[in-house]
């Protein structure tokens, strides 16, 4: 029995064995299969590699990225079998990736150490994988392999993302407004995160010095005194506020808009302020100038007001103190205390005038002058007024300098400038007239503004005086307004000089420093005619002289000598007007526009005599010259003509020579006789049979 | 056609009696005797209806209560498209000078003014006539 039980037992044990074996195996393949599965299941791609590097297995997944190789080994790609294999594939299909895919991938992977490699590979697909080579600690080798498409888009839109925001900075920096944003919590206050170069430029700071200081107290040193609590106010009770500002740095005033604005995260509490500041110094100064032009505007139309019933007043005073002069006999002592009623109802007339010409609107001038040349002649006949002590000089850097105004505007502009300048140098100093061409970017904004050429005439009157102080600086355009003592000057100057200068379509610019001095710069377009009025020539070669442009008026009732008179003049390529009385004289010149220099008048004439004329036609005239002709002087003698004092005369018959030669100097002379209420010409003549004053008569 | 002065029978249209007297007084020196005159355009205007063509020349201020020169101007050309017509007149700005001149004035002299512009003006005037 018991030998019957041995073998019983043994195969007992045997079949436990067998049994365990195989439910050990059943279990094996199970948890294979579970372990494939698991595998299988993963969303990456895993392939086994043995230690001896020969391809083991991989999941569904690596299957699908890799389709050349097969779970099984069996059926795996003959070319396909080990490591190197897989490296070799690595190698040739590696895509190069950029930095910002490595970040990303270092980040989201963990950095590679020693233990593997990674390489980002184009599948057969076209698909992105990033291979991970690492070993396991039996010494396999497995290769992670993960879908990059959707990194790929990341990192597109991370690089899309960044390519916005670069652009939004640039535009932000780019921007003339000047923009801050200040990033913190309400209790632990607000650090200025972001600055851009307009701001910096605004707050006169470094933009180091300003990120990253506290918002609040930045602000109070930009907005000022004033404005603190406004901003105390934004932060406070979180709400936009929005106020003007003002700043000086180096005497130079800005005016800025400056807009601050909480903004509310997601939790509800403001998470960053944004400031805004907008620069109005431009618009300030162009409603400074609005309102000056306004002001003067109005100023101009009360003084052509006032003009208006000045002149009423004025013309009875003048009119009866002349009726009254011509009741009065000669050398009666009320007579010369009219006269004196009489000029000064003239220069009130003037001051009218004055008023008149600042109120007056551009008005169109044909005439043409060289401002070189019109200036220069003005040296001598300035001289008397400035002092011994005053050092004045005259430069003319620029030949044609070709102005559309008249000569009498210019003269009057130089005039009152100069004598400004003269009287800024009580102690004397130096006074420079200057005539040039400037360039447009030489001169300031201010004139940039104003003329739109690209150059200009610049007149520049300079002194060395004292200068002229802010408060005058804004006034002295006004009509009235002066610094000068009473009954030194009606403040008409300066209002007059710009009145003139704006019809001429010029500006003015001042630049002035306390005890330094000032200078004026008149600033006047150029024009692209020539001056009608040209005098040429030497007196000694009568062929050479011309007085191009330049009107005579030739009166004689004698019609043969009326024409060869006119046509000797006509030789001078002067414009000559005829008449054949006076009377028809008279109406000639009131339908000629332009200028007539010069009355070539006959003496005697039915109906109103030469004398009468040139009295009638000067009153209208002012700038009109006379030479009387008559053929009644015996043995050099005028009998019974009662010429006026310094008047010219040439007498008949007439020769071209004469005529040419004193007609020549009569009218060159023009421009220095129409400035003689300021200065006595008498014309000394140093011929001849012809030409007499009336004196020697 | 030449102008005798001394002959001329001139319209003084003056609200201002001083002024009109100082006009009168410089006509007179000029030789003008027959002056006649007048406070106001619509004076004038009666003057004018009354001796139709009887004067050579009217001298009218701009400015005058009742009826301003202007005003007198316009209606004085709807009978008299001829009559010789000088505005005296403080006012000196373009605008007016281009309103008188568009009213129909033969002539405009500005105050204040010398006897001798005051006679040129005249004259210019009635040249302008005769020519």
């Amino acid at each position: 029995m018991p030998v019957l039980l041995f073998p019983t037992f043994v195969i007992f044990i045997l079949a436990v064995f067998i049994f365990i074996l195989f439910w050990k195996m059943r279990c094996l393949k199970e948890s294979t299969l579970v372990f494939e599965d698991s595998i299988d299941a993963l969303s990456y791609g895993l392939v086994f590699f043995n230690i001896d590097e020969k391809f083991c297995m991989a999941n569904k997944c690596a299957c699908r990225y890799l389709p050349f190789i097969s779970e099984d080994t069996a059926m795996s790609d003959n070319s396909f079998k080990t490591l190197n294999d897989f490296f070799g594939y690595m190698f040739d299909h590696a895509v190069e990736c950029d930095k910002g895919l490595k970040r990303i991938l270092d980040k989201s992977f963990g950095h590679m150490g020693e233990e593997g490699f990674r390489e980002v590979i184009e599948c057969s697909n076209g698909m992105l994988c990033l291979a991970d080579v690492r070993k396991t600690i039996v010494g396999r080798k497995v290769i992670i392999l993960r879908d990059l498409s959707e990194f790929k888009k990341d990192e597109d839109n991370f690089i899309q993302l960044h390519q916005h925001n670069f652009e939004l900075t640039e535009a932000v920096e780019a921007a003339t407004n000047g923009i801050l944003i200040a990033i913190g919590e309400e209790k632990l206050g607000y650090r200025i995160a972001f600055v851009n170069n307009a701001f910096c430029e605004h707050a006169f700071l470094l933009k180091k010095e300003i990120v990253g200081s506290d918002v609040q107290e930045l602000l109070y040193g930009f907005v000022g005194d004033n404005n603190k609590a406004l901003v105390i106010d934004s932060f406070e009770n979180v709400k936009s506020v929005d106020f003007e500002i003002q700043t000086e740095y180096e005497q130079k005033k800005r005016w800025f808009n400056f807009k601050l604005t909480p903004v509310i995260n997601n939790i509800g509490y403001p998470g960053l302020f944004i400031g805004v500041s907008t620069e109005t110094t431009e618009l300030k100064l162009r409603e400074a100038e609005f309102f000056q032009a306004q002001k003067l505007d109005a100023l101009g139309k009360l003084a052509a007001g006032v003009a208006h019933d000045f002149n009423n007043v004025l013309s009875i005073i003048d009119g009866y103190s002349h009726i009254a002069i011509n009741l009065l006999e000669d050398g009666d002592t009320t007579k010369d205390y009219l006269e004196k009623i009489r000029t000064a109802s003239a220069r009130g007339a003037a001051l009218t005038q004055k008023m008149l010409t600042f109120s007056r609107h551009k008005i169109v001038v044909e005439n043409v002058i060289d401002l070189s040349s019109t200036i220069s002649m003005q040296e001598i006949l300035l001289q008397p007024l400035i002092d011994a002590s005053v050092n004045m000089s005259f430069y003319t850097y620029d030949k044609d300098l070709f102005v559309e105004c008249t000569a009498d505007s210019i003269i009057q502009v130089v005039m009152n400038l100069v004598v400004n300048a003269r009287d800024a140098m009580p102690d004397g100093g130096d006074l420079q007239v200057e005539a040039r061409k400037v360039e447009r970017c030489a001169v300031s904004s201010e004139v940039q503004k104003e003329m739109c050429d690209d150059v200009f005439v610049c007149l520049s009157i300079s002194d060395t005086g004292h200068g002229i102080k802010n408060a005058t600086l804004e006034r002295m355009f006004d009509p009235f307004f002066t610094t000068k003592d009473q009954g030194k000057g009606a403040g008409l100057g300066l209002s007059m000089v710009y009145g003139l200068v704006k019809q001429m379509g010029g500006c003015i610019d001042v630049k002035t420093k306390l005890n330094q001095g000032t200078t004026f710069f008149v600033y006047l377009p150029v024009s692209d005619k020539k001056p009608q009025k040209v005098i040429a020539g030497n007196v000694q070669d009568i062929s050479s002289l011309s007085l191009k442009g330049y009107t005579v008026l030739v009166v004689e009732d004698e019609p043969e000598l009326l024409n060869i008179v006119a046509n000797l003049l006509e030789k001078l390529d002067m414009n000559v007007l005829t008449a054949s009385n006076g009377n028809e004289a008279l109406l000639k010149q009131d339908n000629y526009t332009g200028d007539i220099d010069l009355l070539l008048t006959d003496v005697v004439m039915p109906e109103l005599d030469g004398i009468k004329l040139a009295e009638l036609l000067t009153s209208l005239r002012t700038e009109t010259k006379t030479i009387f002709m008559s053929g009644y002087p015996a043995d050099g003698r005028l009998a019974c003509i009662d010429l006026p004092e310094k008047a010219l005369f040439v007498a008949k018959p007439i020769n071209y020579e004469s005529l040419a030669r004193i007609v020549f100097k009569t009218v060159s002379d023009t421009m220095e006789l129409q400035n003689g209420d300021l200065f006595e010409t008498t014309p000394h003549w140093e011929s001849s049979d012809i030409i007499q004053e009336s004196s020697e008569v | 056609m030449s102008i005798v002065l001394s002959d001329l029978k001139i319209l003084l249209v003056e609200d201002q009696s001083e002024a009109r007297a100082m006009m009168r007084n410089m006509l007179m020196e000029m030789g003008i005797s027959q002056v006649f005159e007048a406070p106001d355009g619509r004076k004038a205007l009666s003057f004018i209806d009354a001796a139709f063509d009887f004067v050579d020349l009217i001298i009218c201020d701009w400015n005058m209560p009742e009826m301003n020169g202007v005003e007198f101007l316009r209606q004085l050309r709807t009978v008299d498209q001829d009559m010789p017509f000088l505005m005296v007149t403080g006012r000196s700005d373009m605008d007016s000078v281009v309103e008188a001149k568009s009213s129909g004035v033969t002539g405009y002299i500005r105050k204040p003014f010398s006897p001798a512009q005051f006679e040129a003006k005249v004259r210019i005037i009635l040249q302008k006539v005769a020519a």
